[in-house]
């Protein structure tokens, strides 16, 4: 069923006298009038939104009541639990049902956050076949949107959303011409979340980590690459406050990865900045890059935990235990560092500094060679370079290769990532989906391989540690070596699995598609200048 | 998802009541619910006010022609659905028997359920028959209530014999005493020292209850109107214990949820 199932219900029209105009043309019964509060939740970055969910917690007066997930397109389907009084926050605090499950796959390790709330007063409509079976639901609803302090903003909304139940299409439909039909109500064209997050002023998906922008090929190449770093300036920013605050993991780690693709931007890009701004800042985000690390790096422990108790045997997966209490304690300590980095002159004068940079207009002639071309060609030249030097280093990998050749092998990889994705937007979208694709699968066979070695190191450190200050039995030693000799045959595995990837990215099909995009491309370029 | 089969070689034991009211609390817990009504006489329908009748018939769903989906009822409560009955239970013989593989062509028909329940109560018929093979190949668990008289206790050993025999013992068996009359000595006694060789995991009984007759007048679970009475809080425990025995004894049910789930 996928018809719009919410309608306006005009000013003109008060509830009574619609539910008097529907009593006279269908059998059905009215429950008691409710007033309730719902509160619309959804991550920082909108991932039940952008999947067309909304999930919603519905309270009556007091705090306890049920959440409800429910799909924006199709009308009918929707999990329901009872809530506790405690708010929820994480996939863990909701009880093992249906919506937790449908849930996971959405938000993953994102925190839910409340985004929108409305008091509403309800007046359910049933509507009732010979044997008093609800065959369909109208609701109707005079909404409020609430500020955050509890007051009303904005106008009513007034709505009846028609909820079909399952098995009875033919009677939803009959209902839905006479509402629009017979009674004149319009469809509201869209759910009604859209019209109370319009209420309070927010735009649902304000917060991305994707770049989402649309370059011109032909724009000079600093003023592109302001505003590439302009924008990763922003994602830096919108994801303070949430590290301050330790919501969840993804603010640190969407903050980093802006803070990578800036220093790689600014390494890559020779020559469109002078030569001492580039130092600048190359330093300086090399410093937040550095900074940042051991937070990020605790994340990941404590994000993979429960993937790390699988791996051991299970009579050891209890003593893995005082491991989890010490990775906690540690983020603690480690996230307080990061707030008080945040703090520091040092810190907020590269921001504010990095910032004017940005906003300056570049000048209109300049000394720095590259920043006057397009930045089509700029890009083409770092790309095919980048392309080239992967290839090359790739070839060279063989079974008894060093991990440091790996290891130096996934730093190229990851460059030549970003410059794809950065400047995405100058290239055919499907060639460039296509190649980012590819080399995505041998970048995470490198990372993970990398990642294993890392932490394979790091959990035998942490052991050690952990031994000396005498903070566990021997069983959790030896379930952290258990853990340790698993990582590494993990590691052997992505070391296997790493020619075939290669072989992938290396392809002809590859090679003459990268060929094409940004080496041709670019020799067409200059032949058409000299013409 | 997991299932649950109301199931006794008798008639009048409490079975449609059965899975009727855990059906109910399930759904209240927020699991998504099917009651699948397979006994002919359509009683569970009843209870929920759904006729019985399929539109374009039964036959043309086991012949895999429709998907059960298509010939499911939402009740009057939220996440919980009903499959109507409108089979003749001869016709469903027939037709499974028909197959390739008759012990196992309720499975293939309630493949599409997998992922959109997370609990299918079926309410069975009073016999052993294929119907029934087929029903203990698709379960995880056969609840069957069992009136305390030495008759029924019998009928009970014979199942549990049956179950041995043909070596369904993937499927939990969990039997409980049901419409127990505390005036009757013999009930009394029964209860209180059921035969070791039942082994009896759920300790829960339904006690004899004019409430529970007057489902047939309300048309509604018994909770939904007499939600203090002895025999809703009884089917409460039950409920309960029927889960951590589901728990104990299956990891992960027969039906292995898959992990992407999809709105219907
Ligand atoms: N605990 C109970 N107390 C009193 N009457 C009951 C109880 N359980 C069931 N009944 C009644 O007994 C009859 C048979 O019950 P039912 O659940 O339909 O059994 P079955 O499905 O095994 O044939 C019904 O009329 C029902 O209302
Ligand atoms: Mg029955």
């Amino acid at each position: 069923m996928s018809w719009n199932c919410q309608y306006n219900i005009p000013n003109s029209l008060s509830v009574r006298r619609l539910t008097q105009g529907l009593k006279r043309l269908v059998s059905c019964t009215v429950d008691t009038q409710q007033s309730i509060q719902t509160t619309f939740y959804d991550t920082y970055d909108w991932r039940l939104y952008a999947s067309r969910h909304v999930l919603e917690k519905q309270c009556e007066n007091s705090n306890a009541g049920t959440l409800h997930l429910r799909s924006m397109e199709k009308t009918g389907a929707h999990a329901v639990v009872k809530m506790p009084h405690e708010p929820i926050t994480f996939l863990q605090d909701l009880p093992n049902t249906a919506i937790r499950r449908q849930l996971a796959s959405i938000i993953e390790m994102r925190a839910l956050l409340p985004v929108a709330s409305i008091r509403s007063c309800t007046t359910t409509l049933r509507l009732l076949d010979t044997n008093q079976k609800t065959v369909a639901y109208l609701e109707l609803q005079e909404s409020h949107a609430l500020t955050s302090t509890g007051r009303t903003q904005g106008q009513v909304i007034r709505r009846a959303c028609l909820v079909p139940v399952r098995g009875y299409a033919t009677t939803a439909r009959r209902l839905s011409r006479l509402l629009t039909e017979d009674l004149g109500l319009e469809s509201a064209g869209g759910d009604l979340l859209n019209a109370v997050l319009a209420a309070g002023g927010r735009r649902p998906g304000d917060y991305s980590s994707k770049l989402g922008l649309q370059l011109d090929p032909n724009m000079r190449a600093d003023a592109a690459s302001k505003l590439v770093l302009h924008r990763l300036l922003d994602i830096m920013r919108a994801n303070e406050h949430g590290i301050r605050n330790r919501v969840d993991t993804e603010f640190l780690h969407d903050f980093r990865v802006a803070v990578r693709r800036t220093r790689s931007l600014l390494v890559q890009l020779n020559n469109v900045f002078p030569g001492r701004t580039q130092n600048r800042y190359r330093r300086d985000f090399q410093w937040l890059q550095q900074i940042t690390g051991p937070a990020r790096d605790i994340d990941v422990y404590l994000l993979k935990f429960a993937e790390y108790q699988a791996m051991v045997e299970p009579p050891l997966r209890p003593a893995l235990a005082p491991l989890r209490v010490y990775l906690e304690q540690h983020s603690t300590s480690l996230y307080r560092r990061l707030t008080r980095a945040f703090d520091t002159a040092r810190y907020n004068k590269l921001i504010a500094d990095w910032r004017a940079f940005l906003d300056q207009p570049s000048p209109k002639k300049s000394a720095v060679q590259n920043a006057a071309r397009a930045i089509h060609d700029v890009a083409n030249e770092r790309i095919w370079r980048l392309y080239r030097r992967t290839i090359k280093a790739g070839r060279a990998i063989n079974h008894d290769s060093p991990a440091q050749d790996l290891h130096e092998l996934r730093k190229t990889c990851k460059k030549l990532r970003y410059m794809l994705e950065l400047f995405q937007s100058i290239y055919p979208k499907r060639d460039i989906k296509q190649l980012i694709r590819t080399l995505k699968q041998l970048q995470d066979n490198l990372g993970d391989f990398n990642d294993l070695q890392v932490q394979s190191e790091v959990l035998q450190q942490i052991s050690k540690e952990i031994h000396a200050k005498n903070r566990a039995g021997p069983e959790t030693l030896m379930a952290i070596g258990n853990l340790v000799a698993t990582l590494r045959q993990q590691r052997e595995f992505e070391r296997q699995a790493f020619f075939g990837r290669y072989k992938k990215f290396a392809r002809p099909a590859m090679a003459a598609r990268f060929r094409r995009l940004f080496r041709d491309a670019g020799n067409d370029a200059r032949a058409n200048k000299a013409a | 998802m997991k299932v649950l089969a109301s199931y006794s070689i008798k008639g009048g034991v409490g079975k449609t009541a059965t899975a009727v009211n855990l059906g109910y609390l399930a759904a209240c817990d927020g699991a998504r619910v099917l009651v699948w009504d397979l006994d002919p006489q359509g009683a569970a329908s009843y209870y929920f006010r759904v006729k019985p009748k399929i539109e374009g018939g039964s036959k043309r769903l086991l012949r895999r022609k429709r998907s059960l989906l298509e010939v499911i009822k939402g009740t009057d409560y939220r996440n919980l659905d009903l499959l109507p009955a409108d089979f003749s239970n001869r016709h469903l013989e027939l037709l499974l028997d028909h197959g390739k593989k008759p012990r196992r062509g309720l499975r293939s028909v309630m493949r599409p359920l997998q992922n959109h329940y997370d609990y299918v109560f079926i309410d069975c018929a009073p016999s052993i028959s294929l119907v029934s093979e087929n029903v203990f190949d698709v379960s995880d668990a056969l609840l069957v209530p069992t009136i305390p008289t030495t008759l029924s206790l019998r009928t009970l050993s014979t199942l549990i014999d049956f179950r041995l025999k043909h070596g369904l013992t993937d499927v939990q068996l969990l039997p409980f005493f049901s419409m127990v009359d505390r005036r009757k000595s013999l009930h009394r006694l029964i209860v209180e020292r059921p035969p070791k060789k039942l082994s009896l995991a759920i300790k829960t009984f339904i006690p004899f209850a004019s409430e529970v007759e007057k489902m047939g007048v309300r048309r509604a679970p018994l909770t939904t109107y007499a939600a203090h009475s002895r025999a809703a809080v009884a089917f409460e425990q039950l409920w309960t214990e029927v889960k951590s025995c589901l728990a104990k004894h299956h990891e992960t049910s027969r039906w292995a949820a898959k992990s992407n789930e999809n709105f219907s």
